[in-house]
Order: C-alpha cells, then sequence, then structure tokens
C-alpha cells in the first residue's frame, strides 16, 4: 500500500499531512512506529480497571499520536473518549471502546502494509 | 542567531518531556541536526534532568498530560526552583482546553505549540525562542555578575570591618595602618629570605589587607575594661584576651564570604594573632610553625607597633629600645626568621612609619572639633569616652578623605551625629551636628522624617550579638536622589535590664549606578533586546489584560511575517538582516498609536494588537501598513510581508484562540502566494490548509 492509499483508508488529509510533516519520509518512519505506541493497550487496560484517570491520559496520548501522524478517524474516536474521560470519570467512554477498537485494529492493519 | 551554529559538542541543549515516545521521536527527529537531545517521559523524570543541567538546558518542550507529574506541576516546581526565568519552556499538546494554557501562561509557559505538529512552524518556534533567550541570558548573566562582584567585594567588606574597629576601639586608626605597612614590609623580607612558606605576591596582599582586622574582636570587650587607663586586673584581662576567638568568630557570621580567602585568612590572623612560637600565647597555645605565618607575622607588627606608639597607659618607646625589647624576648617569644626580618627592615620600617603619620594640620582640626564638641555638650575633656572619639575622629576622616565615602556616626545619649569630611563639604554639614533630626538639611539629606524612622526601624531588627545590618535607601545629595547602600552597626548600652539601642556607626555606599542597570535590565526583559520593541511574552500579557477589560471595544490582532527573510540573511548576512528587522520594527512602531501594541514575537514574526471602532478603518489601517512594509527596499533589497489579521468580532476575547486563529490566517497568507493579507474566517479552519514549507 502506498503512502497515500494508507493515509485514505486512515482518513487522513495527504496534503496537510505532507504540508505539515515536509516529507514522505518522515511521515512513513514514524506511522511504521505507531503499532508499537503503548497508549492504546494502556487505555484499554486502564478501562478494563475502571482507572479513569490513567485512562484519560492514555486517551489523550492516543489522540495527540493521532493528530501528528494523520490517524483522522482513530483520532476521532480518540478525541470522544477523551472527552468522556475528562475529569476521571466514564462518561460513555464504555460505549465509544468498541468503535475505537475497531478503528484502532484496522489502522494498525493498513500501517503494517504499507510499503 | 549565531547561537545556532555552534560547533557540534557545543550544540544547545533542549529537553523533551512528553510520555509517548512516537511524539519524542518527532519532535527529535524535527530538531536533532541543530540540537542536542535530552528526553524524559514524564515529570518526575524531567524534573531530575532540569535540576541536573539548569540553565545549561537553552529549552524545554513540555507535554501537558502526562503520568506521575504533569506539564504544569513542572512549570510549578520550576518556580519554586527559580528556573523558569532562566529557561524557556514552550508547551506542546492536543489540550485544546483554555484554562490549561492560561495556567501554563501564567506560570511562566513562552510559547504554545498545538498539535498536529508542523515541522516547520516547531522548527521556526524553537529557533526563535533559544536565539531571543541567549541574547537574554548573556546580557543578563554579564551584568548580574558586576553587580554581584561589586557587592560581594571583601575589600569594601575589611574597610567598614576595621573601620568600625577604629570607631569602636581606643586605639588610634594609625595603629591598624602602621600595622598593615610592617606586616608588608616583614612578608616582602620574608619572601626574599625563604620559600618555606611558599607566599605568593597575592597571598602577601592578602595578609597585608587582613591584618587590618586583627583587633576586631575587641568590639564584644566592654568599654570600661578596653579604654581602662591603667592596668588590667587578672580578671579583666582574661576578658580581653577573649578578643582573639571574639574577633574569629565574628567573621563567621559573615556567611556570604565564608570562604572568601580573605576573611580565612583574617580569621586565622584573629585568633592567633597572640600566640606565641614557644607557645605561652593565647587561646589555644600553638608552638613554632602551628601558628599560621600570618599571624606571627602581624604579632610582631602588632607588638612593635604598640611599643613605638603612645597609649592612655604608656608613652611611647623609642625605635631603637623597641626593637631590642622584641629581640631579647621580653615580650614573648617570636619566629626567629621572622625577628631576623624585622631587624633586616629597620631602617625603612622607622622612615615609613613617620610618612604614614597625619599631618599637623589635621590634628588641629579634630583638636577644635573636639573643643566645639565639649562645648556644645557639656562633658570634661577628662572623660575617657571623649579621648576615644577624638582618636575615632582622626581615624574616620583620614579613611574618608581617601575614600569618599560616606560614614557617620550617631550617639544617642548626647544626640550628635558626626560624618565624615567629604559628606559634610557635599552637604554644607558641619562634621558634627548636634540634635540632627531637628536640622533642616539633614531631613532633607534622607527625604524627611520618614526616612529617619525607616532608618530607626531597620536598625531596631539588629540584636546586640547581631549588631550588623546591610539594607539600601534613597539619599539626596546635591539635589540628586541617589540610591545608597547602609552598612552599619547598632552600639548597645547594656548597663541596664533591658539592652537598648545607643547609636550607630557605618558608611553609606553609592549604589546608584548599579541600581540603575538592574532598572535598565527589567525594561530589557519587556523589550526584544535587537529591535526595542515589546517581547513576545510582554506583549501576551499587555494584550490579555485589555482583552480582559471588557467586551466594548473591538480588538484586532495582526500577525506580519518577513517573507524569504532567511534568504535575505544567508544573502547579506546577519547584520543585514537585523538591519531589516529594526527597520520593519521601527516603521511598525512609527504606524501605529501609542495605545497599539507592537511586539517582535519571534525571528521574523511581528505582531499588532490594536483597538478598532470599525471593520473598514481597520482594513484600511492594515493594509496601509502592509502596503508601506512591502513598499520599503534597503540597499536593493525589497522587504515582503505577509499578514494574518484576527479580530475580536469574529473570534471573541480570548487570547488564544484570537493568536491562533491569526496565525491561520498568517498560514494561509503565506500559502496563497506570500506578500498578502489575509483576515481569518471560519472556512480556514476546515480548508486542511496546504501550508508550503518556505525557509526550513
Amino acid at each position: 500500500m502506498t503512502l497515500n492509499e494508507c493515509i485514505a483508508v486512515l482518513s487522513g488529509n495527504i496534503d496537510e499531512l505532507k504540508g505539515r510533516m515536509l516529507s514522505e519520509e518522515r511521515i512513513k518512519k514514524f506511522l511504521r512506529m505507531f503499532p508499537g505506541d503503548t497508549s492504546f493497550s494502556e487505555l484499554c487496560e486502564a478501562m478494563e480497571n475502571e482507572d479513569y484517570e490513567a485512562a484519560f491520559r492514555a486517551a489523550h496520548t492516543l489522540k495527540g499520536v493521532c493528530a501528528n501522524l494523520g490517524i483522522e478517524r482513530l483520532r476521532i474516536k480518540a478525541s470522544e473518549i477523551t472527552e468522556a474521560l475528562r475529569g476521571n470519570v466514564n462518561n460513555g467512554a464504555d460505549e465509544i471502546l468498541p468503535d475505537l477498537i475497531t478503528e484502532y485494529n484496522a489502522a494498525v492493519d493498513a500501517i503494517n502494509i504499507l510499503e | 542567531m549565531v547561537m545556532l551554529y555552534l560547533n557540534e559538542d557545543e550544540r544547545n541543549k533542549i529537553l523533551i518531556v512528553d510520555d509517548s515516545k512516537i511524539n519524542r521521536a518527532i519532535l527529535s527527529d524535527i530538531i536533532e541536526e541543530k540540537f542536542s537531545v535530552l528526553e524524559a517521559e514524564n515529570g518526575i523524570e524531567a524534573m531530575k534532568v532540569i535540576r541536573e543541567y539548569g540553565n545549561k538546558l537553552s529549552l524545554i518542550l513540555l507535554d501537558l498530560v502526562m503520568p506521575e507529574m504533569d506539564g504544569l506541576e513542572v512549570l510549578a516546581a520550576m518556580n519554586r526552583f527559580n528556573l523558569i526565568n532562566e529557561i524557556p519552556v514552550i508547551m506542546i499538546s492536543a489540550e485544546n482546553s483554555s484554562s490549561y494554557i492560561e495556567r501554563a501562561y501564567e506560570l511562566g509557559a513562552t510559547d504554545f505549540i498545538n498539535r498536529p505538529f508542523n515541522v516547520y512552524v516547531v522548527k521556526k518556534r524553537i529557533a526563535n525562542t533559544v536565539m531571543l533567550y541567549s541574547k537574554q541570558k548573556n546580557l543578563i548573566n554579564l551584568v548580574s555578575q558586576q553587580v554581584y562582584e561589586k557587592e560581594k567585594n571583601s575589600d569594601l567588606m575589611v574597610k567598614i570591618l576595621s573601620h568600625i574597629v577604629e570607631f569602636r576601639n581606643g586605639e588610634s586608626g594609625l595603629h591598624i595602618m602602621h600595622v598593615n605597612t610592617i606586616t608588608e614590609l616583614i612578608l616582602k623580607q620574608l619572601v626574599k629570605k625563604t620559600d618555606k612558606y611558599k607566599l605568593t605576591s597575592k597571598d602577601i596582599d592578602y595578609i597585608v589587607t587582613a591584618s587590618s582586622l586583627h583587633d576586631i574582636g575587641k568590639i564584644s570587650i566592654p568599654d570600661s575594661i578596653l579604654n581602662k587607663p591603667g592596668k588590667l586586673t587578672a580578671e579583666e584581662f582574661e576578658i580581653m584576651k577573649g578578643h582573639s576567638e571574639a574577633g574569629a568568630k565574628m567573621l563567621g557570621f559573615l556567611t556570604e564570604y565564608i570562604n572568601d580567602p580573605l576573611i580565612v585568612v583574617a580569621s586565622d590572623i584573629c585568633l592567633y594573632h597572640h600566640e606565641k612560637y614557644d607557645g605561652k600565647g593565647y587561646p589555644k597555645g600553638l608552638k613554632g610553625n602551628e601558628i599560621p605565618i600570618s599571624a606571627q607575622v602581624v604579632a610582631i607588627a602588632d607588638v612593635y607597633d604598640a611599643l613605638v606608639s603612645e597609649r592612655c597607659y604608656k608613652k611611647a618607646i623609642p625605635h631603637k629600645q623597641a626593637l631590642k625589647m622584641i629581640c631579647d624576648g621580653e615580650c614573648g617569644a617570636f619566629n626567629p626568621i621572622v625577628l631576623e626580618c624585622l631587624c633586616d627592615i629597620e631602617n625603612t620600617l622607622e622612615n615609613e612609619i613617620k610618612i604614614n603619620s597625619l599631618s599637623h594640620n589635621n590634628e588641629r582640626k579634630v583638636r577644635k572639633i573636639t573643643d566645639e564638641l565639649l562645648s556644645q555638650s557639656g562633658i570634661t575633656r577628662e572623660n575617657n569616652s571623649i579621648n576615644y572619639l577624638e582618636q575615632a575622629r582622626t581615624t574616620s576622616e583620614f579613611l574618608a578623605s581617601m575614600s569618599k565615602e560616606i560614614q557617620f556616626e550617631y550617639t544617642k545619649d548626647s544626640d550628635v551625629l558626626t560624618i565624615s569630611e567629604w559628606f559634610a563639604q557635599k552637604c554644607g554639614l558641619p562634621l558634627v551636628i548636634v540634635n540632627p533630626f531637628k536640622n533642616e538639611r539633614v531631613l532633607n539629606i534622607v527625604n524627611g522624617r520618614e526616612g529617619v524612622e525607616f532608618f530607626g526601624s531597620e536598625l531596631a531588627k539588629t540584636a546586640p550579638d547581631n549588631p550588623a545590618i546591610e539594607f539600601t535607601m534613597q539619599i539626596k545629595i546635591e539635589n540628586q536622589q541617589r540610591a545608597h547602600r547602609v552598612l552599619c552597626i547598632s552600639k548597645w548600652n547594656t548597663d541596664g535590664d533591658v539592652p537598648v539601642i545607643s547609636g550607630t556607626v557605618g558608611k553609606l555606599i553609592d549604589i546608584e549606578n548599579e541600581y540603575q542597570i538592574m532598572a535598565d535590565l527589567k525594561k530589557q526583559a519587556s523589550l526584544d533586546p535587537l529591535t526595542s520593541i515589546y517581547n513576545h511574552r510582554y506583549c501576551v500579557n499587555l494584550a490579555k489584560s485589555k482583552l480582559a477589560e471588557g467586551t466594548d471595544l473591538n480588538y484586532a490582532l495582526v500577525l506580519f511575517d518577513l517573507d524569504h527573510f532567511k534568504a535575505a540573511n544567508d544573502t547579506y548576512g546577519h547584520m543585514f538582516g537585523d538591519e531589516v528587522l529594526k527597520t520593519v520594527a521601527s516603521t511598525l512602531q512609527k504606524l501605529s498609536k501609542k495605545r497599539d501594541i507592537v511586539a517582535r514575537i519571534g525571528g521574523d514574526e511581528f505582531m499588532l494588537f490594536i483597538e478598532y471602532r470599525s471593520e473598514d478603518e481597520l482594513k484600511n489601517k492594515i493594509e496601509n501598513i502592509h502596503k508601506v512594509i512591502n513598499d520599503i527596499v534597503i540597499d536593493s533589497y525589497c522587504v515582503r510581508i505577509s499578514t494574518g489579521i484576527s479580530t475580536t468580532q469574529e473570534v471573541g476575547y480570548d487570547y488564544n484562540t484570537l493568536f491562533n486563529c491569526a496565525d491561520t490566517a498568517l498560514y494561509h497568507s503565506k500559502g496563497i502566494r506570500k506578500s498578502v493579507m489575509s483576515f481569518y474566517d471560519k472556512d480556514m479552519m476546515h480548508s486542511g490548509i496546504k501550508i508550503t514549507p518556505i525557509e526550513n
């Protein structure tokens, strides 16, 4: 999968991304690091443990990473769950989590077949 | 910009604090070409690095939301350790809740970069911040070093301390001068004879200067013993002997100077100048070269001068006889080689000491002053304290005429203020002023009763065992207000049950120049050093306070960015680049009103914050500024700027929103074709503006 195709799958804006990151190589380099990022697993674990403070932090971090890399659909879910967890409470985060997991898996799948 | 082109190993250090490894990696990737990068994954780790490197860090990029210790807590800790003003902090976060941002600014963050990162913006903000801070930091270091050196000048400390000794002790200041001279002569002879003591010329300087303080401990000895005309009783002598240890202890109180070589030498001299070579001296009974050589030399100088001078309890002994008495061991045992030195310099000694005596003219003047004082205060001449005052005056007058320092002594009982000659002449006052606080001219100098009361309240902070105090006050001399540092000690009357302050003695040091430097520095801190318009941080605060005043007025935030500026720098050199920036800054300043805020917010970015009535008026005004600047030609280089504008009417009164929107409009301008101006409108946010990298 080319970078353009990959970003299209992630619903990112490739022009905006290139404008920000200045080189395709840089974008690819960091996209490839994404599956190793721990914020997603930290979020799931914190949700499991009902530790909403840790969950908020992990969601917040995930949101930032996605924003940087143009992983737009996952970013939207991460942003929603961040707001649902703000104030360290569970304000509907449970309902968002399954969608977020779906988006995360889709994103990782796309990135894994990046050329 | 010089700072960005340093050698590899001298590159500025930047600390990246972010809990996400990817985010750290992206930032590091963006900046590692020009900076040396340190990383921390939470606030606690960050503080470890910050404490270790201190202001060796050029910049911190700080994430807000992190485990363990978050970004705001790091800022708070940096405030506690006084590091926030030394290291610029750029907050980086996807957090757009304005209360966080507000709080970060309040805690001293320099700038804010939002995620997602724009490589170009990150690079540029970082380079600008590092550059601005480096210049400022260098300037501050330079000046504070100077001020510190001046304040800490230990020579000055020695002068005031020895001055206090002379005022207080029954011995003439001449004795101190003589001990200085003799000590120097002996030491110079000693290094000719032997290198056993490894004395450098610096060591000799220290010993000579510190010798002035050998008797400083006598301050702690009661008047009745110190100035007793007859022989001391055994018990009194025991008390008198306490002055050695008291002197060393007093110097130990000068915590700021405790490791100062001069004070270390002075402590040795105070403590050991009554030790004898055969171990029969006091307080420790040290033997031979257990006694520091500094104290050995000062001891012999002290004894010699005591013999040849007249004292209230004895007549002067002729030079030859004094020398013989010392050599015969009548004054205790001395180091044979030091004795040899004393004999070697015999002839020089006699002459040097004569030269260093006061002129007859001065003595007559002292007599006159004393008589005047006597007639005014009705104290008899036989009174021992008058004797002491006379001697003290001689000394102080001599020292004051040499140093042009302002010295003073006030005695509460007689309500008499004595001041040094130079000061008296300057102010048209007599040397001795009776009832000084009813004297108009005295009151004028200290700025009225308030000045007197301030002085009194400072003095009230002292105690008999801790009489020294230092503070700053305004003094008016020749109708000029100048800041002065007051160094003085309180004198205590301990006769009653409760000790009461009986007067004070001390001096004033003019520090107006240092004061001005500090004031300038404060101003500098709000100004951009190159263009002399406001810097980013200061203008943010000004703009915010205006926005907080209410929503009755319309404001616009305008950002200007020079196009192709780096090319100009590279082609014509940095001096030329600086010239361009200065011209743009002064043009902006000229075209704006006094209540508009004009600031340089980064390398080639400027900001204008203005109040406006109608959109048309605003548009005309900015168009005019935009056009004038785009018409500037410097040595055939055409200045070009892009402009972005946001208004409170469009986006509301939150500063950060205004700034971000103007920023968006600016990059929109740059993205279109440069050198244009754009007003912010909501569509920009969602249009996924393509930002063309121009100067990366």
